[in-house]
């Protein structure tokens, strides 16, 4: 028999209208938040250490969280009984929606059911390639404390990890003596196991408090290396560093790390570094005195809104002038720490 | 608590097990991490664990739902007689078959969900429990054994309203006020959410 459209709305439209925003609620949060891990410039270390499985696990983690917030409301039974029994729920068809409030319970439930598994999957994968990716330069962030570190140890012995495994089995106990079958017949069993429903909030609360996967802002730092000198030997100096240290970048593929500008302060005649395995300072020697004004103005412009720190060691003329030029406003919102030392 | 039949619980929770132990077992040797053949064990536990954990026992009070299809596999776990009839031996061979998969992280869940329904099977056996097949309905009851409650029909006619309704009822109807409601012959179904 046709289904009139107008029964048809009366009776599922209110209820499928609310199934529709959850459900873009959810589909917005796990796409916002694949997205900035996956995108977003202050994850780039980690999410290279890691890959999908980082985007996979927060993301789904954004989603648990929401239906996690959303599960107990349709169990509050006082307040729902004082909506439904109240002049502030006139209309008939809010009532009715009240009585879906089981049927949404049991959905939040389910999705979260879903996404537990992809996140414990996608923190799995994490944990091994934490342990195989293991590399010296990125301590801060890498949870495991060595190459080939057992997995087994970062799951259990790491706030997030055991609290989480904890987490797993009592939504097991509380999943499966929530079956029909089981509901039917043995409601005791289900009564006292969604109880554990207290100890699996207080699992939560600790297991987002312990979050190890810091953000790689420390990391993303550049740094301009402003050296000044009267003649070109006393760069010879620190060539061979500088030159080392600017190969190594260049193969991590860190190539702007590190800013070098050299600076000739004596300006009779071209003067080259001498030496072929020079090459990468030639390309950055300039004749005369930095401008520092347009210096710190590009720097500016470069870390809007940021802090930058100057760290000076020279004569009392340079320190005079980065000084004040630390103290000047900038149209960029950036701040200039000033720092000094001296050995002389 | 004297009244619960935990054979039931520990028989979802060692199915749920099974399917962990699929999923982890696949997420380990399709990942090729190293020792994945602990994977294709996982899987393979996972699967026997499904088939065997797939028919429902029938429980000692009370009628008791199949589960869709099962009968083709309660026949091949009859026949194994006191082997699947007992739950010792099950609690113990569960226990048995989540050690291996312990091993390995991806299917490392599976071995905790599987050890747990070994316990709680563990429990059933101790509590006298025991793993009855579901016998196929008779004729009579129309082939649906394990859907309704059938209960004797009810002895008293349902409640009355009060006093005020049935006057007014009767002004209104003008006649002789109806008998009780006449006992149906259609069997009670109660449909306990």
């Amino acid at each position: 028999m046709a289904v009139s459209w107008r029964s048809w709305l009366a009776n599922e439209g209110v209820k499928h209208l609310c199934l529709l925003i959850w459900l873009s609620l959810n589909i917005l949060l796990f796409w916002k938040t694949f997205l900035l891990y996956n995108q977003g410039p202050e994850y780039h270390y980690i999410h290279q250490m890691l890959g999908l499985g980082l985007c996979l696990s927060r993301a789904s983690a954004s989603v648990l969280n929401l239906n996690c917030s959303l599960i107990l409301l349709p169990m509050c039974r006082t307040l729902l009984a004082y909506l439904r029994g109240s002049q502030k729920v006139p209309s008939r068809r809010t009532r009715r929606l009240l009585d879906k409030s089981r049927t949404f319970h049991i959905t939040c439930g389910v999705t979260i059911c879903i996404f537990s598994g992809v996140h414990v999957a996608a923190h799995l994968v994490n944990a091994l390639n934490f342990s195989v990716n293991y590399s010296e330069d990125f301590l801060e962030l890498n949870a495991a404390r060595y190459r080939d570190e057992d997995p087994r140890r970062l799951l259990f012995m790491t706030v997030p990890g055991l609290t989480g495994v904890c987490m797993v089995v009592v939504l097991f106990l509380m999943i499966t003596a929530s079956t029909y079958a089981i509901r039917v017949s043995n409601y005791d069993i289900f009564w006292y196991t969604h109880n554990l429903f207290f100890i699996f909030y207080m699992l939560l609360m600790l297991h987002v408090s312990g979050d190890n996967y810091g953000n790689t802002t420390d990391i993303q730092l550049e740094l301009y290396f402003i050296w000044v000198c009267r003649d070109i030997q006393s760069f010879c100096w620190f060539a061979d560093l500088l030159c080392m240290l600017h190969n190594k970048l260049w193969h991590e593929n860190r190539p702007d790390y590190v800013n070098i500008q050299l600076y000739l302060s004596q300006t009779d005649g071209i003067q080259k570094i001498i030496g072929e395995k020079y090459h990468a300072l030639n390309s950055r020697l300039y004749i005369g005195r930095p401008r520092w004004k347009l210096l710190f103005d590009e720097i500016a412009k470069c870390n809007r809104g940021k802090t930058v720190g100057v760290f000076c060691c020279g004569p009392s003329s340079i320190s005079k002038t980065l000084h004040k030029l630390s103290n000047q406003n900038n149209s960029y919102g950036t701040r200039f720490e000033y720092n000094k030392e001296s050995f002389s | 608590m004297g009244q619960i039949e935990w054979a039931m619980w520990a028989n979802e929770q060692a199915l749920a097990s099974g399917l962990i132990l699929i999923t982890g077992g696949i997420v380990a040797t399709a990942g090729q991490f190293t020792q994945w053949y602990f994977g294709a064990y996982s899987i393979a536990a996972g699967v026997f664990v499904c088939l065997l954990e797939y028919p429902r026992g029938k429980r000692a009070k009370g009628s008791t739902m199949e589960r869709c299809g099962q009968r083709y596999m309660t026949a091949v776990v009859k026949l194994f007689g006191p082997l699947t009839r007992n739950y010792y031996i099950r609690a113990v061979l569960h226990l048995l078959l989540s050690v291996p998969a312990g091993f390995l992280l991806a299917t490392i869940l599976g071995t905790a969900c599987l050890a747990i329904a070994s316990g709680i099977y563990l429990l059933a056996a101790v509590r006298g429990e025991q793993w009855t097949p579901i016998e196929p309905a008779s004729p009579r009851e129309g082939g649906m054994a394990g859907r309704a409650h059938h209960q004797h029909r009810p002895s008293n006619p349902p409640p009355r309203p009060p006093a005020e309704a049935r006057k007014k009822a009767r002004a209104t109807a003008g006649g002789s006020p109806r008998a009780a409601p006449r006992p149906t012959r259609v069997p009670v179904t109660d449909e306990v959410v």
